[in-house]
């Protein structure tokens, strides 16, 4: 072992296992909730992605070698965006699909240039759109094996009621706790707010994408309202519903795809948003973080190199 | 004007050291040293505080060069202002504060020698913090914040304002006034011992050349890893018998020497705000990466003053501070096609 022997801040490793504990807890709300299901597809989704990350390993270098934890997250994230009555192969197929197109050509942690679990997600939503888009009411009884066949009452997103241009028939308290209608990991604001707040201090996540994603979104909501109503009202149901909120924590934030200067982010950042906007407003499926954060993250390299001669021709230099 | 801070944020390790006397683990060797010549008692010229210089054999424990060398060459050149380092960068190490602490006068003076010996008109010691200094009004005092690593770099550049500098350590402007007043040669430095691995941390001033199994050896600890020079930039004892030198400043003793992951870069960014330079070392790694390097896409690499301040801020644990300072060296070549 090498010098440095002192280091500042979390390694590579220690982030993502701080991503990683984020995820879980954002699991006990939807477990206690639904029952055992949540688990035992974020269970499944993991060992998924491990099989695929041995596989890859085992064919690039001969021998099965795992050395962090971005499997677990991507596995855990792609089932954060999965509904609770949806069939357990669809996270497992979809993080099996992203493993071996989106990462295994690229290689470890920090290569692929794109988010792996916004490569599921989208990968889902387009194989799968009934599955992936068709979520619970849970109001109504439902019954929620593990691992069978789901007994649920179908209902409509809040997501795919603005996209009819309607107002959406939920309290904001619901939004808030993850009482309403949407996928597992989603729909709790409030949860999502604490977990994210957790890695902007401990630094695992970049707090300017954040701030930049969300304001973009605020704005274009407030000034484009899809339904009648108060700019006010506007923002609150565009930025509670769907995977909004979600995305803005766990899915811009990731450092290996998002751009390596501050001002880089936050134009990454509103980018995502205004991509997030105009998918939620003219594309086909009600919710497009997936889709947003994929196109965003092809920019990624352009935003970086602009940002990158900004630095050297206007100098930067603190001594 | 806005002024974004730079460097990186490191936990000050040096109190339990500080707290304490300097320790002398010099044994009871009655064996005489030879002293250098006498020189006169009335102002000492500089020709004759050169020769002093030379004939104690000091080595600046900033750089490890010889002293004599790096004062002729400032006299060649013109210095107007030199520095007395009494602060110490690294988070652990406390030598040179704790030998400015034991006798401000004695470094000060030695400072005013060094000065005279390389024609500097001026003369500063920069301090950590708030820490006291107790000089007069002839030598300048600069404050460095050693919140921030490096805290040096800041210090320097309010020397470099004032016109040309250099900067010698405090056990090296000792060891002037020891040889200049008290014809003694350079024959013994300070250490701090720190570390998880050592279960006292303090500061002790050894004879050059004793090895380091010896200072260490009334450790009580369990260690595995003995690291000499800094903890940002030091290498690993192999042998424990290897000999203290005068620029050793620091053995960081490790219970267990921590194997890190080398990851690719992950685009956090944190190099780029550790750097006080203006280098973009992530830039600089994908360019050399690259396998074409382009030195047009290689700003600011030859400012590098190799703190490592980037490797330290690195979460992939990549070695920055090498790959820029390979650039540095391909850029001052000049040749444009090296990289092709």
């Amino acid at each position: 072992m090498g010098a440095p022997y002192v280091k500042s801040g979390p390694s590579a490793s220690a982030m993502l296992n701080q991503t990683l504990a984020a995820l879980a807890a954002m699991l006990i709300v939807p477990t206690v909730r639904y029952g055992a299901r949540p688990a035992a597809m974020a269970v499944m989704a993991v060992l998924t992605c491990a099989a695929c990350e041995a596989f890859c390993s085992l064919m690039r270098y001969g021998k099965i070698r795992i050395d962090d934890s971005s499997f677990a997250v991507t596995g855990l994230t792609a089932v954060m965006l999965t509904p609770v009555n949806a069939p357990v192969w669809l996270p497992c197929a979809a993080c099996a699909a992203a493993q071996l197109a989106a990462k295994a050509p690229f290689g470890r942690y920090g290569r692929p240039p794109f988010n792996i679990a916004a490569v599921a997600g989208a990968f889902a939503a387009l194989c799968w759109p009934s599955e992936s888009f068709t979520y619970m009411d849970p109001a109504k009884p439902f019954t929620l094996p593990p691992f069978g066949a789901c007994e649920y009452t179908a209902a409509v997103s809040p997501a795919a009621v603005l996209k009819n241009g309607l107002k959406p028939d939920v309290q904001p308290l619901d939004m808030l706790w993850g009482t309403g209608v949407g996928a597992i990991g989603t729909t709790a604001a409030l949860v999502i707010a604490a977990c994210g707040l957790f890695l902007f201090i401990r630094r695992a996540a970049s707090l300017e994408t954040t701030v930049s994603f969300l304001l973009v979104c605020a704005l274009l909501a407030a000034f484009f309202p899809r339904i009648a109503c108060s700019p006010l009202t506007s923002v609150k149901y565009e930025l509670l519903s769907g995977s909004l909120l979600f995305c803005s924590v766990f899915m811009v934030t990731d450092p290996s795809t998002s751009p390596k200067t501050f001002a880089g982010r936050c134009v990454y950042g509103a980018l995502a948003g205004g991509l997030l906007m105009a998918v939620r407003y003219f594309g086909a499926f009600g919710q497009g973080a997936c889709f947003a954060v994929l196109l965003a993250d092809a920019a990624v390299p352009l935003i970086d190199n602009f940002s990158f001669k900004t630095v050297t021709v206007f100098g930067r230099r603190s001594v | 004007m806005w002024k974004v801070p730079h460097g990186v944020k490191l936990e000050q390790m040096k109190r339990p050291s500080l707290e304490k006397p300097i320790a002398a683990l010099t044994g009871n060797d009655k064996k005489q040293e030879r002293g250098i010549f006498k020189l006169p008692e009335k102002k000492v010229s500089s020709p004759l505080i050169l020769s002093a210089v030379g004939q104690a054999g000091i080595t600046d424990e900033t750089d490890g060069r010889r002293l004599y060398d790096k004062l002729v060459l400032l006299k060649s050149g013109k210095t107007d202002t030199l520095a007395a380092c009494c602060f110490d960068d690294d988070p652990y190490a406390s030598s040179s504060e704790a030998v400015f602490a034991e006798n401000r006068k004695k470094v000060l003076t030695g400072l005013g020698y060094a000065a005279r010996a390389c024609g500097a008109k001026k003369t500063a010691a920069i301090v950590g913090g708030s820490a006291g200094c107790g000089a007069d009004g002839k030598v300048r005092v600069i404050r460095a914040d050693p919140s921030r690593y490096p805290a040096l770099a800041p210090a320097e550049c309010e020397l470099k304002r004032c016109g040309s500098y250099a900067v010698i350590g405090a056990q090296a402007c000792a060891a002037v006034y020891d040889a200049v007043k008290n014809r003694k040669p350079q024959s013994e430095t300070v250490v701090t011992v720190a570390g998880d691995g050592a279960p006292d941390w303090f500061n002790c001033r050894v004879k050059i050349g004793t090895p380091i199994s010896e200072v260490l050896g009334a450790l009580r600890g369990d260690y595995s890893a003995v690291v000499t020079g800094s903890s940002v930039k030091g290498k690993a004892a192999k042998d424990l018998s290897e000999p203290v030198r005068a620029d050793t400043r620091l053995l960081l003793v490790l219970k267990k020497a921590k194997a890190r992951s080398v990851f690719p870069c992950i685009g956090c960014g944190r190099c780029t705000a550790a750097c006080t330079q203006g280098i973009v070392p992530w830039a600089v790694l994908k360019e050399m990466e690259s396998g074409r390097a382009d030195i047009l896409r290689l700003p600011n690499v030859q400012r590098c003053i190799g703190c490592a301040a980037c490797n330290v801020a690195c979460p992939s644990c990549i070695d920055l501070c090498a790959a820029v300072q390979k650039a540095g060296r391909l850029k001052k070549s000049g040749d444009i096609y090296a990289g092709a």
